[in-house]
């Protein structure tokens, strides 16, 4: 065992360590954050490269995201900032729980988990509001090109706002980051019943809120860019 | 997995006791976060009354303040700053492919742009019904 120990601090790729210093589940959420991070900046790269085929037809973005709950008239960028200090507030409170597990601390660990969950679903229910006001659009509306009609707000093939692409890189990309949200609420919600039931207290170490702290977290910053290329820009 | 069974990170015993909070380095980065979208908005706001700049310049000021956020996201709260080089070089590689993307992309954009407006019928051409 001795000898062992000698030979792996000697060369650390030749296998029995971890010359990274990481866990094996750590290191391979980071692999597949790296992979999801391609994929959500080839979604927006697509964006920016179909707005800059059509710059004289693509809509500002703060006449068409302006609503606000509760509120008349527009207010261009108050929501989606809102929305932003939800996600962020949730990443802080994920973070907590993460420094709480470091610590062995499970009832802290119980409570900023509670908190996370929260701040996620108000993040998917406002994301809800912003969809509702993107496709029911505006009372004007625009008349359609072929004359046959007004439509209003947004659908896969029309849209009052600009060019189709619009509408539908609008629908894929927020939904796609709202999907990942969920997804993440879910997880989140997986880790607090296993911290609940005390797993993580018998395994001895709480690395398992770690590994979905930084989902949670990957989440928050693919939001940080959509907030600018979406609102804006 | 049993490669890594050595590997035990922050192995605790149950009887320890449970050592203070220390979280003033995770308000000290929402505080920077959340002053820096302010700054975003605040400009955004500034611009619709004042309109003392271009969207074009504003386009870049934005983009800078978000890559300051996601370093912040990503070597505070994400820890990436904490572990080895080597691995934040692992990971970091890939920052040179979406680079390269990016600069294609927006480039492919704008002369497809040109491409339409100095042939405008010039997709419609290309349909089999419209060729003859």
């Amino acid at each position: 065992m001795a000898h062992a120990q000698t030979v792996a601090a000697q060369k650390p790729w030749s296998g029995g360590d971890a010359p990274f210093n990481i866990s094996w589940g750590k290191m391979m959420m980071w692999f597949f954050l790296v992979s999801d991070a391609l994929t959500f900046s080839s979604l927006l790269i697509y964006y920016g490269a179909t707005r800059n085929m059509n710059r004289e037809f693509w809509p500002n973005p703060d006449e068409v995201y302006n609503h606000f709950p509760m509120v008349e008239g527009h207010i261009p960028l108050a929501f989606v900032s809102l929305m932003t200090f939800i996600l962020i507030m949730s990443s802080v409170t994920m973070v907590l729980a993460v420094e709480a597990g470091h610590r062995f601390d499970k009832k802290g660990v119980i409570k900023w988990m509670i908190w996370t969950i929260i701040g996620g679903f108000i993040f998917l229910g406002s994301q809800a509001y912003e969809w509702y006001h993107f496709i029911h659009g505006t009372a004007e509306g625009k008349i359609l090109e072929n004359g046959m009609g007004v439509i209003h707000g947004a659908n896969m093939t029309e849209n009052e706002y600009g060019p189709k692409q619009f509408a539908n890189l609008f629908f894929l990309i927020t939904g796609f980051h709202g999907s990942h949200v969920f997804s993440g609420v879910v997880l989140n919600i997986i880790v607090l019943f296993m911290t609940i039931k005390g797993v993580f207290h018998r395994r001895g170490h709480y690395e398992m809120v770690e590994k979905v702290g930084l989902y949670w977290h990957f989440v928050d910053l693919v939001w940080v860019f959509v907030f600018t290329f979406f609102y804006l820009i | 997995m049993e490669l890594y069974d050595n590997f035990q990170p922050h192995l605790h015993r149950a009887e320890d006791p449970i050592p203070p909070a220390k979280t003033w380095w995770i308000w000290k980065v929402f505080w920077i976060l959340l002053a820096v979208t302010a700054v975003e908005v605040g400009v955004a706001y500034a611009n619709y009354e004042l309109a003392f700049t271009s969207k074009q310049v504003l386009k870049y000021f934005y983009i800078g303040l978000t890559i300051v956020k996601a370093y912040y996201i990503i070597f505070s709260y994400m820890h990436l700053g904490d572990e080895k080089k080597s691995f934040r070089l692992t990971l970091g590689i890939l920052v040179i492919l979406m680079v390269y993307f990016i600069v294609l992309m927006m480039i492919e954009g704008l002369y497809q742009e040109d491409v339409r407006l100095i042939f405008p019928d010039y997709l419609i051409s290309d349909m089999p019904a419209a060729a003859h």
